[in-house]
């Protein structure tokens, strides 16, 4: 049998073989329900809409805090191991790309509009889905420290992006273009490592780390050393079908990022 | 002596309304209202103590003083506690008698002091800061009279008086800081310091002890220097006889004379030793300082309470030592014990069983070639107790086991009925048949023949030059004679081949033996060992006794490491975990403590206390199928508490020191994306933990449960009640089909 068979076949076959056991979850309680806070510096991302000066897009963004949501639901399966199952929602803020080759001149170039102004940074929407084990290493399942290992697809939605051509160093106005937002999907996987207890036989909280790869972001993510990125965004076309790609692209990079290095924290209840 | 008269005629009407069969000896108890020293919280001791320190000390005086009731009155508490400790009894009792002799002229004194009796074979007595004497049985089975004894309680009582263990326990702070005179001092300077002090209260202890309370008190005035002599030898047993190997033959079963040793060893004690670095002075400076006291004193009696009363209680002292050598796994000490006690006061049943017991046990480490975890080198040993380690040291399997099953049945054969004997004589049975694979067929069923060889023998002491022949013949018939004697216990039975008893149990567990090999049977058996939590029990138990849960915190930063307080209060938080889970899981579970009984529930007293000593013997035998000495006494207790289970269980957790803080930070604040998870490190305290769970079947031994979690988490709630819960859970739910 291939090694990744046999890896699979492991992972199936302990919990199920693990079911037959007795007191498997905490004082019998098998299901846990948490809510999953996860928190990491931003430094050039925002994480609103809102610009502080509107005639500048340069990357003159404020650290911020990151913060995506999770709701969490774990299964123990044996006293050791538990089986989870972790839905995402996220909604933030990209940098739209500012500039050094990244813009084109516009279309209305003759016209002298060679720069963009925009009022509000693009927002995107992640959706993840994920399913993977627990392994508890100190106590029974679900207290104590743990490894998690996850598997599952995230969906990256970007809004629609408006932005206004003007003469560059004023505020002489062109037409204004709305790039339409779009979705896609990818893979993503997830390690962690955290640790969980109960207050009042009841509430759970938890705290860790998580380390996610987004790997369809990879080659635009905005590091937190550096603003350049792949994707181009050709103001001077509007909400063409590369604009669109780009910009989902641009979120899919900053999802990469932003996914990478979290502390979560977590509360919920034991069932 | 008129007033004390009452008293003496009062004391044996108690004696003999708790007058001991020998034959059928049941281990000591408590009798009466449970004394508030036992049953009230360790933190109200604590606080009441702590309220007689004075204000008008220093600081650091009264914190020095706080720490100690803090620590003394936390062990005082764990050793009243522990199951060793009884009251009320004879030889309590007689003691008392004797404190109120001694302290007529002082009662208010006398109502400060409480003396109670600690069940262990060590010769001493101690007097706590808080007015508490023990004195061991120990103490009781060695001393040579009532005057002897009273002698030591005057020692006793000055060591109370005078405050001796706290102006001790000051002292030894202030040598270990390095305080006042002792500033700049070395460690052997500071080892020497304290040794000094500590042998001038002893000194101070002796002189005052008969000054103020021995010398009027109508007592034989030699007996102080005589308690010295009993002391410097209080490493021996109560006699010095030799011992008779006639005490183990039983049957046939004759034991070869080179089992034995032809001289043992001398006794080594010198009372003039190198006390330097001991606590108490050498037994000569004692004894000196004596005579100086002594001198110009003569006459009195060696007993004023009751000469019968004393050498009763010695007698209870003595017998129930026997036992607590059999509990501790001190075979070779406890037979020659025995052959003492038989020496002393006739052979009787009692003595026989112990001696049963021990020799069957021996047998059972022998077969785990794990006998040297339950002797003692002999060479290590001084005197006539000497012999029976190097006798046991000799035996192998076959043959000890062979004279366990000797033992045991002449003991079945005088007391059919004794279901003691029965179960020893089986289960020494069966290991003979079943471990050693012996048959009836291979024991002899007639007596060898003496006289042929003492023909020969007398002949071959005739100086004559024989032919070649006969020469040859005898050669051949010497060697038959050398292997025979390897295989002397196979005559063992000879006298039991008639007794049909004996043969057809012998040939029904033969069979059982066969039977059991046909299928599969291996006597080596396989020690099975499951990982950590992936075990599932399942054992379908409804009740269980759960006896005195322990609970301890640990500090590696405090000064000696124990938090007391919190010790206290998490042991009370435990047992309500305990009870709160075991309904959870709807488990019946009786917790026996001696903290929640009531003052008149002495019987709860008494057998938590002999539960608490099978527990400790069970552990102790670890993984050895050995049978736990007081099984006769446990058939009771079943019914009483109406399970065969019962569970011990503690928590420990220890607080870490940080190690490492420099390294630590130095290497972080170079790979600084690691500061954030340095500082969280050192923040964050480190703890290691520790959970056990037994639970025992008391008609077999067997541990059906024997869980051992160690995790490097603390304490929390949440961890320790999910640790319980498994637990019980197991117990609780019966195997799924």
């Amino acid at each position: 049998m291939a090694p990744l068979k046999r890896l699979l076949f492991l992972l199936l076959a302990l919990p199920v073989a693990s079911i037959a056991q007795h007191a498997p979850g905490y004082l019998g309680k098998r299901f846990t329900v948490e809510y999953n806070a996860f928190l990491f510096p931003s430094f050039f991302n925002p994480n609103s809409p809102e610009i502080k000066e509107q005639h500048s897009f340069i990357s003159d963004v404020k650290p911020s805090i990151n913060l995506q949501n999770y709701l969490v639901g774990q299964y123990c399966a044996s006293k050791k191991i538990s089986l989870i199952a972790s839905f995402g929602f996220n909604t933030t803020n990209f940098l739209a790309p500012s500039g050094y080759g990244e813009i084109a001149y516009p279309y209305e170039a003759d016209k002298g509009y060679s720069d963009f102004l925009i009022n509000e940074y693009p927002t995107m929407k992640v959706r993840s889905y994920s399913a993977g084990i627990r392994i508890y290493t100190q106590h029974f399942a679900p207290l104590g420290q743990y490894v998690e290992f996850r598997l599952g697809l995230a969906q990256i939605k970007t809004e629609d992006f408006s932005y206004l051509n003007i003469k560059s160093g004023s505020l002489d106005s062109g037409n204004t273009y709305t790039i339409g937002g779009s979705s896609s999907w990818g893979p993503s996987t997830a390690l962690a490592w955290g640790t969980s207890r109960v207050i009042k036989d009841v509430v759970m909280i938890s705290y860790g780390f998580d380390v996610s790869l987004y790997p369809f972001g990879i080659r635009n993510n905005r590091s937190l050393l550096t603003q350049d990125t792949k994707a181009s965004i050709y103001y001077d076309q509007g909400n063409t079908a590369d604009n669109r790609k780009n910009l989902n692209d641009l979120a899919a990079g900053r999802y990469t990022m932003q996914c990478f290095l979290n502390l979560r924290l977590g509360i919920g209840f034991v069932l | 002596m008129k007033q004390f008269l009452p008293s003496a005629i009062l004391l044996l009407l108690s004696f003999s309304s708790f007058a001991q069969d020998w034959a059928y000896y049941e281990p000591l108890k408590s009798r009466g209202e449970i004394p508030d020293d036992f049953t009230e919280a360790y933190t109200n001791k604590y606080q009441r103590e702590r309220e007689h320190i004075s204000q008008n000390k220093k600081r650091k005086a009264r914190q020095t003083e706080d720490d100690f009731h803090r620590r003394s009155e936390y062990f005082i508490d764990e050793l009243l506690v522990s199951g060793d400790v009884i009251f009320g009894n004879s030889i309590t009792e007689y003691c008392n008698r004797i404190l109120d002799l001694l302290l007529k002229d002082k009662p208010a004194l006398r109502k400060k002091l409480r003396i109670y009796v600690v069940k262990t074979p060590g010769v001493n007595a101690l007097a706590t800061a808080n007015g508490i004497i023990f004195v061991n049985l120990g103490l009781i089975a060695q001393m040579e009279n009532e005057a002897q004894l009273a002698f030591v309680l005057s020692h006793e009582i000055i060591h109370y008086e005078e405050n001796h263990v706290l102006n001790q326990y000051v002292e030894e702070e202030r040598i270990r800081n390095g305080e006042d005179l002792y500033r700049g001092s070395d460690y052997s300077d500071k080892l020497t310091a304290l040794s000094t002090y500590s042998k001038a209260q002893e000194l101070e202890a002796d002189k005052e002890g008969y000054n103020r309370y021995f010398k009027n008190s109508g007592y034989s005035q030699q007996a102080p220097l005589f308690v010295m002599d009993v002391l410097q030898y209080s490493y021996l047993p109560f006699d010095e006889l030799r011992f008779e190997p006639s005490v183990l033959e039983k049957g046939n079963f004759h034991i070869p004379e080179d089992y034995l040793l032809k001289e043992t060893a001398p006794i080594t004690a010198n009372e003039d030793y190198d006390d330097s670095k001991s606590t108490h002075p050498n037994i000569k400076t004692r004894k000196l300082e004596l005579l100086g006291q002594l001198s110009n004193q003569h006459g009195g009696q060696q007993y004023q309470i009751s000469e019968a009363s004393f050498k009763y209680c010695q007698r209870l002292a003595r017998y129930e030592i026997a036992r607590l050598l059999l509990n501790s796994g001190n075979y070779a000490e406890a037979i020659y014990h025995c052959f003492l006690l038989s020496k002393k006061y006739g052979i009787d049943r009692y003595q026989r069983l112990t001696m049963a017991k021990a020799l069957t046990n021996c047998a059972i480490y022998r077969n785990d070639n794990e006998l040297y975890k339950v002797t003692t080198n002999y060479k290590k040993v001084e005197g006539e107790s000497q012999q029976t380690q190097y006798l046991l040291s000799r035996f192998n399997k076959k043959d000890l086991n062979t004279l366990a099953v000797t033992y045991s049945y002449d003991l079945l054969h005088d007391f059919p009925q004794d279901p003691a004997a029965n179960r020893l004589f089986n289960r020494s049975l069966h290991d003979l048949v079943f471990v050693n694979e012996m048959h009836p067929s291979d024991y002899e069923r007639e007596k060898r023949d003496t006289n042929t060889e003492d023909l020969l023998s007398i002949q071959d002491s005739i100086n004559a030059t024989r032919s070649s022949k006969i020469k040859h013949i005898k050669h051949k018939r010497l060697a038959e004679k050398v292997v025979s004697e390897e295989n002397y216990y196979l005559y063992a039975f000879v006298g039991f081949w008639k007794d049909t008893t004996f043969t057809n149990r012998f040939n029904e567990m033969e069979g059982r033996a066969s039977d059991a090999r046909r299928n599969g049977y291996d006597p080596s058996g396989v020690t099975t060992t499951h990982s950590k939590y992936d075990k599932n029990y399942a054992l379908g138990i409804d009740r269980v006794v759960c006896v005195t849960p322990m609970y301890l915190k640990l500090d590696e930063r405090a000064k000696d490491g124990i938090k007391y307080l919190s010790s206290d209060e998490k042991l009370e938080h435990y047992r309500q975990q305990l009870l709160e889970l075991s309904d959870k899981v709807d488990l019946d579970m009786e917790m026996l403590d001696y903290k929640n009984i009531y003052p008149k529930e002495v019987d709860k007293f008494n057998d938590i206390s002999l539960f608490k000593s099978w527990i400790q013997e069970r552990i102790n035998h670890e993984n050895v199928d050995a049978i736990v000495s007081d099984f006769d006494y446990m058939q009771e207790l079943r019914k009483k508490y109406n399970t065969d289970y019962i569970a011990y269980t503690g928590n420990l957790s220890l607080r870490v020191r940080e190690q490492n803080v420099a390294g630590k930070i130095i290497y972080s604040v170079i790979l600084y994306p690691l500061l954030p998870f340095t500082i969280a490190d050192l923040i964050i305290p480190d703890y290691q933990s520790f959970n056990y769970f037994f639970l025992f079947d008391l008609r077999n031994g067997n541990a059906l449960l024997a869980e051992y979690n160690y995790y490097e988490t603390n304490d929390g709630d949440d961890y320790v009640r999910s640790i319980i819960y498994n637990h019980l859970i197991q117990i609780k739910e019966k195997p799924k089909k």
